[in-house]
């Protein structure tokens, strides 16, 4: 049997939209390929309506384009092809082509960080270009998970106070991918697809106590 | 492969709106990027940006990570063909699997398409380890816009590869620090403990080019300053107190 091609894939955890790329780019490596909503759904195991959904984007943003259409059954039945494969990360884009831009702050804070020595949070959101507010947050919730070390702690607040200076952890500085915090402020490593860290129930209990639960 | 018939690109750089580069030498691997992304499709895609230790190459690095999704690689003693691979993949966020010849095939393809510069820092061990010729052979392969990062001696150590040295576009090199490079990390490091002209301008000569010593620096003088509880500093206030020097070794410039 002939070798098979390596298939390249993301590592660490895939959206939905990540394993419709990646289907798409799996079948690439046997020559050119057009797809129907369907067929790439088979291949990705992803319901008909994302798939139909992200077509629609990378279309308009011009990763996909319209190869042919065919009348079926008196049905029209439209066929994609790759028209730019852009790599291994599925693109971000929206319904219109636009690109997605939530959640570039947070990678550019995480890349400065992993390439910095040491920092403060003032000199990551000057070098990310984020506010200050959005770097402190991050740094000491990245803090509480042990993915930052702290280096000198700071005191005070405003004037006169000192920012602490912080380091990456060493086993996560190699993470290409940069830890997400969510909504629900629960850190979210997409690097190893875990939740990393949660509030837990004694914090829970405590914020009930105070009167805290957001109905 | 269903790539586009135009001629390799890189992404165009986005100049960073109007604002000033925060340290002198972020405004050079901002050219370097900025050259490599507007080059034609027969120019060479490799810049080599060199400098003395110290002189503030990675945070600038860091800039060009952050502010262009450059991919980012420091390498170290310890780098072979095999392992400078399976980096590469970790960076560029693909799983590391496969025989060398395959992991080639998978880097140089996954950079071509992701069209966003590479930069390697600490190239110097490549060039001792007399592995030139296998990111030569990346950079054919990919067509990427790739920055070398390295010492002050290593442009001179790459010439011995000519083949090589046909496929750099330019050599730039670091800046000694300033003193308005000092006068910005003062401000962002001690917003509230004004530090003076002249004190800086002082750490700057001591500093022998060094960014790293000028940091060093104001952090021994923010915290003597705490100690005394001062409320700023000047070259009078601190008089003279100890202060990391620029050690004897480094050659005369």
């Amino acid at each position: 049997m002939s070798r098979q091609p390596a298939v390249v894939e993301l590592a660490g955890g895939k959206s939905t939209r990540q394993r419709i790329w990646e289907a798409m780019r799996r079948a690439e490596a046997n020559g050119p390929q057009t797809y129907s909503t369907e067929t790439l759904s088979r291949l990705c195991k992803v319901e008909m309506e994302p798939v139909r959904e992200y077509l629609k984007a990378l279309t308009a943003a011009g990763f996909v384009v319209l190869a042919h259409e065919a009348r079926e059954g008196g049905r029209v039945k439209y066929y994609w092809a790759l028209n730019r494969n852009a790599g291994v990360e599925a693109p971000r884009v929206r319904r219109d082509g636009s690109e997605v831009t939530q959640g570039h702050g947070t990678e550019a804070m995480w890349a400065a960080m992993t390439a910095l020595d040491n920092f403060t949070h003032h000199f990551v959101a000057h070098i990310a270009d984020v506010k200050p507010g959005t770097a402190a947050t991050y740094c000491s919730l990245l803090g509480k998970a042990g993915y930052l070390d702290v280096i000198e702690p700071g005191k005070g607040t405003g004037k006169g106070g000192i920012a602490t200076v912080w380091a990456v952890a060493q086993a996560h500085r190699a993470k290409p991918r940069a830890p997400m915090i969510t909504r629900l402020k629960v850190i979210y490593d997409p690097n190893i697809h875990k939740l990393v860290r949660l509030e837990g129930a004694n914090e829970a209990a405590d914020q009930v106590e105070r009167g805290e639960v957001v109905e | 492969m269903t790539q586009s018939a135009t001629p390799y690109q890189a992404q165009q750089a986005t100049p960073s709106g109007g604002q000033i580069a925060p340290l002198a030498n972020i405004g050079v691997m901002e050219q370097a990027i900025y050259r490599l992304s507007g080059r034609g499709p027969n120019d060479p895609g490799m810049m080599v940006v060199s400098g003395p230790s110290g002189y503030g190459k990675s945070v600038a690095a860091a800039w060009a990570r952050a502010r262009h999704r450059a991919y980012y690689l420091q390498l170290d003693d310890f780098i072979t063909k095999k392992s400078l691979l399976v980096n590469l993949c970790k960076v560029l966020g693909l799983e590391p699997k496969g025989a060398t010849w395959e992991l080639i095939d998978i880097v140089a393809a996954q950079l071509h398409q992701a069209r966003r510069p590479l930069i390697i820092d600490e190239f110097d061990f490549i060039v001792d380890k007399a592995m030139v010729m296998s990111v030569f052979s990346l950079y054919e392969k990919s067509r990427a816009s790739i920055i070398l990062v390295g010492e002050e001696a290593m442009p001179a150590k790459l010439a011995k590869w000519e083949k090589f040295d046909g496929r750099v576009l330019d050599t730039l090199y670091a800046e000694a620090v300033g003193l308005d490079d000092a006068r910005v990390l003062a401000r962002h490091k001690f917003p509230d403990f004004p530090i003076a002209d002249d004190l800086l301008a002082h750490l700057v000569k001591i500093a022998n080019g060094s960014v790293r010593r000028v940091n060093n620096n104001l952090g021994i003088i923010h915290g003597t300053g705490m100690g005394e509880g001062w409320d700023g500093c000047d070259l009078n206030r601190w008089g003279d107190r100890q202060l990391q020097q620029a050690g004897v070794k480094r050659r005369v410039r």
